[in-house]
């Protein structure tokens, strides 16, 4: 019987008995527990990133303006200004940018309507098969298209070898996800009831496209625009494989520079140049992300696809060019690329290649063997993913509040910003940055560079901001008054991030987990700067070989590579399995 | 003792006015007390400042005499049910009625049996395994019900708890709510904008608007006696006729009568607007047929100005618009407040 005797019976259902609950005052160590918990929560990321990304990159800056002896000096500046290659180099990274970004824009539109406005038979295989080439390693991309335009390739007679169109067209190859997702993933949500009220006040279709519909994407358009052209503006393995003796970007001008006439001043400067375009490129899909997120009230809930009718005249023009994009850009090169590494250095056909992997190549073109190259890859990439993930998952965390106090809304506003930063600058700064900061990093007797933690610090950089893209919508989409509820029934802050986001952002935890892995098994960039020939990664050994002559060499990259894709493949396959359905287009490859 | 709210004010950041604007209320150990008031007006925002969830800019929430300032949301024992349930979708039903009894880490024998008892309380008996996304809109409610009632809480706050359901349901819930609150004897703060939902739920009634509580007193009184014309007129009150004492007649909805066909003209002025004058005059707009009774809108000069009514036109056919109906004040529809 209940103390309070109020044991009442509700009409024929049973009784509920009631002893109140009754408060419990606060207890000291609470009261520090969430400050400091959130406090940790912004300094290891902050922390992480200020030594690994900011202050290698901003001693790579101070290079540029600093004479040997430490007074300010303009002249390397004026130098690197005033050559006229540098203004080509200029020239021909925006160039390959936009180009690249324009192409997988037209290309993107036709598939982001196909795979995400209508549905057939096999659309999700489809989806998965257009996300490869996202999370494909650069330098596998290259290999790829190389041995698709080379001579006595499927292309050949194209005679697009070491050209200009070769690089753009392996950037629209690579990119073309990233607009399909970021695209589509607003698209599949669009009340299609803006566009049907056009259409009954008597638009054409095509007007009524572009007058409701096109208005409505351009937010999502442009900010997949701004990713792409960042990405292609500081594409690297792609340009250094592809792009021949003649052909150059900022990027790979700062790797020459560096590594083969130790001119750091001049390399420096051009860092700070790339710098100074990325930013304006990312603050261009910072403002197009913050409409977006402006434009989504417009959005219902339910999804909008209709079966796909070929006899339509958008449906069945958006088939063609997807099908058409899908099995020439996509599916060619990776098929081409497979089935070439089977052709043995003699012309026949065999495992030869792939019995090579376990050698150190003809003439002894490496120090290691491919399958100890492979073993490396795997432990950096394992690493850099337990950093990245730990670092990225902290800074979605606390970048998905929404404190009260206007100063702590600014200041996470911020961090946000500043995570993704390393998302742009170029993976060759960083490992520059590192090679000029961390011989004894704040006087400390240890010189990273020799101690192998150097690679996958690198990497793990670059992958934090992915890792937080994965991650932060899923949180941000947690409704506050769940959290509300499992406060109010009693759960303490802590509790209430464990039984309440950490469910929620583990399934998408998966997905970020194999986006770090992956993005780090194929980072060719900071690592081609760091790893040393005895620790070589994949990636480097693949272009290592490349460049040697002898088609042994060759043909051991080309299964070295579909090995490598393989590998990548598998893990972001495994990732997406991981992240269930609930993550919807809001994950992978969209930011 | 139960809950006392003195003097409290709810500001939010940037805005020009206070949501809520110094308030005073009190609530009984075991009684349930709804807020009324349209949207905006700042119930919702009293109502998580009760549960914590709002910073208070000034005043005092006490519960049983114990100032909450400082209390967090987690450890004053109220239970919360929102507008749509909130329901953890990674947790079956009976995960998610079982949520309150783990944080307050009570043995699983006990929060099994508990889990039954509450879901048997809501209708929902044998729906523990089931994942709440196969629940329809009602039976999620119910579920938020029970999880919010598992842990025994001080005080229930429910907040729009119905408006997402539609109006037979709502109307349903409303009572069973009622009666599950009063079988287990939990005090509770009811925030609705729905009249009918707020005099069915509750055993006293609290209009608010723009931030001020205007006026708490059981339905009946309520609407016998409003204390103002803005609580009148939120109530549906239509007009308000000057009467000669100083005070305002109020015509409720159903305030007003067509007279029968062949009652008569309406005689002379007399008392304008006192109930059982003589009839005035009005001219017939339009006429509507709802809840079984016919409404014809009028425009008449009640002795405030030729204004658009609403009169009951019981025992009447429909008037086509343009013609001169006769019609009534009727007492029993008619209040009278202060002007």
């Amino acid at each position: 019987m209940d103390p309070d005797g109020r044991r009442l019976t509700a009409q024929g259902r049973g009784a509920v008995a009631s002893a109140p609950r009754s408060a419990a005052p606060r207890g000291a160590a609470g009261r520090w527990a969430a400050p400091l918990g959130w406090g940790l929560a912004v300094a290891v990321p902050l922390g992480f990133l200020g030594l690994f990304f900011a202050w290698p990159v901003a001693a790579l800056v101070a290079r540029g303006f600093v004479s040997d002896v430490g007074a300010p000096d303009l002249s390397g500046v004026q130098e690197v200004l005033s050559a006229p290659r540098t203004w080509r180099l200029v020239g021909q990274t925006l160039g390959q940018a936009v180009a690249g970004s324009v192409g997988a824009v037209l290309l993107g539109l036709p598939g982001a309507y196909l795979l995400y406005r209508t549905t057939f038979p096999g659309r999700s295989v489809v989806r998965g098969l257009v996300t490869v080439p996202f999370v494909l390693p650069t330098v596998v991309v290259g290999v790829a298209f190389k041995s698709l335009f080379q001579p006595g390739g499927m292309l050949g007679w194209m005679q697009l070898e070491e050209t200009f169109a070769a690089v753009v067209v392996a950037l629209v190859f690579f990119n073309y996800s990233v607009v399909v997702r970021t695209v589509g993933g607003l698209w599949e949500r669009l009340d299609p009831r803006a566009e049907q009220a056009a259409r009954a006040l008597g638009a054409s279709p095509v007007r009524a496209f572009c007058t409701v519909t096109l208005p409505a994407l351009a937010p999502a358009i442009a900010s997949a625009a701004a990713v792409v052209f960042l990405f292609c503006a500081t594409a690297f393995g792609v340009v250094m494989v592809l792009g021949g003796i003649g052909y150059g970007t900022i990027e790979t001008e700062i790797y020459q520079r560096t590594t083969q006439f130790l001119d750091l001043r001049s390399a420096s400067v051009l860092s700070v140049l790339q710098l100074l375009v990325i930013t304006l490129a990312l603050w261009v899909a910072g403002r197009a992300r913050a409409r977006r997120e402006h434009a989504l009230h417009l959005e219902s809930d339910r999804t909008a696809a209709h079966r796909l009718r070929p006899r339509d005249l958008a449906d069945g023009a958006a088939l063609a060019v997807t099908a058409v994009t899908v099995v020439g850009l996509l599916v060619l090169p990776l098929a081409g690329l497979v089935v070439r590494s089977f052709r043995t250095p003699t012309g026949g056909w065999g495992l030869d290649n792939y019995v090579a992997l376990g050698t150190t190549g003809g003439r002894n073109a490496l120090v290691v063997t491919v399958w100890e190259a492979l073993g490396t890859s795997l432990r950096t990439a394992a690493l850099a993913t337990v950093m990245a993930v730990v670092v990225g998952g902290l800074v979605a965390l606390v970048v998905s509040r929404r404190p009260r106090a206007r100063a702590a809304r600014r200041a996470v506003g911020l961090l946000d910003a500043v995570v993704m930063l390393p998302l742009g600058v170029s993976a060759v700064t960083v490992g520059f940055g590192f090679l000029i900061t961390l011989d004894r990093p704040l006087g400390l007797d240890v010189d990273l560079r020799t101690s192998g933690l150097l690679v996958p610090i690198a990497q793990a950089v670059v992958a934090v901001p992915l890792v937080v893209r994965t991650v932060l919508p899923v949180l941000r989409a947690i409704d506050p008054r769940l959290r509300e509820a499992a406060g109010v029934l009693g759960a303490s802050p802590g509790r209430v991030l464990r039984d309440v986001d950490l469910p929620i952002a583990l399934r998408s935890l998966g997905l970020a987990v194999g986006f770090a892995f992956a993005v780090s098994l194929g980072e060719f960039g900071a690592t081609a700067f760091l790893a040393r020939p005895d620790s070589a990664t994949l990636p480097v050994v693949i272009y290592r070989l490349i460049g040697r002559p002898g088609a042994e060499n060759y043909g051991m990259a080309l299964a070295a590579s579909v090995v490598l894709a393989l590998l990548t493949a598998t893990v972001m396959m495994l990732a997406e399995r991981l992240r269930g359905d609930r993550a919807s287009g809001a994950a992978g490859g969209e930011f | 003792m139960g809950l006392e709210v003195r003097d409290v004010v709810v500001r939010y950041a940037g805005a020009t006015a206070d949501a809520v604007a110094g308030v005073d209320l009190d609530v009984a150990d075991g009684e349930i007390l709804a807020l009324l008031g349209p949207s905006g007006c700042g119930k919702s925002s009293l109502l998580r400042a009760v549960a914590g969830l709002e910073p208070l800019a000034r005043g005092q929430v006490r519960y049983d005499g114990a100032d909450l300032a400082g209390v967090p949301v987690h450890r004053r024992g109220f239970g919360l049910l929102f507008q749509e349930g909130q329901l953890f979708a990674h947790r079956d039903v009976g995960r998610n009625v079982a949520y309150g009894l783990e944080t307050a880490r009570v043995p699983r024998a006990e929060r099994t049996a508990r889990v039954r008892e509450l879901l048997d309380a809501v209708g929902l008996a044998g729906y523990e395994r089931r994942p709440v996304t196969t629940l329809s809109g009602g039976e999620r409610q119910r579920v938020a019900l029970a999880r919010a009632l598992a842990p025994r809480p001080r005080l229930l706050l429910l907040d729009e708890p119905f408006s997402a359901l539609d109006r037979g349901l709502r109307e349903r819930l409303a009572v069973e709510v009622r009666e599950v609150l009063k079988a287990t004897g939990t005090t509770a703060v009811f925030v609705t904008h729905d009249h009918d939902e707020a005099f069915t739920v509750a055993d006293r009634v609290g209009v608010m608007q723009a931030g001020r509580l205007l006026q708490v007193a059981p339905p009946e009184e309520l609407w016998r006696r409003p204390a103002s014309r803005a609580v009148a007129r939120f109530l549906g009150y239509q007009a308000f006729v000057p009467r000669a004492d100083g005070g305002l007649l109020a015509v409720g909805p159903t305030g007003l009568r067509a007279a029968p066909e062949g009652s008569g003209a309406p005689g002379g002025p007399g008392e304008p607007g006192e109930p059982g004058a003589p009839a005035t005059w009005a001219e017939v707009v339009g006429s509507a047929f709802r809840r079984g009774r016919t409404e014809i809108t009028v425009e008449a000069d009640l002795g405030s100005g030729r204004r658009r009514l609403v009169a009951l036109a019981d025992g009447v056919s429909a008037p086509a618009p343009g013609t001169k109906v006769a019609v009534t004040l009727d007492p029993a529809g008619c209040a009278v407040v202060p002007d």
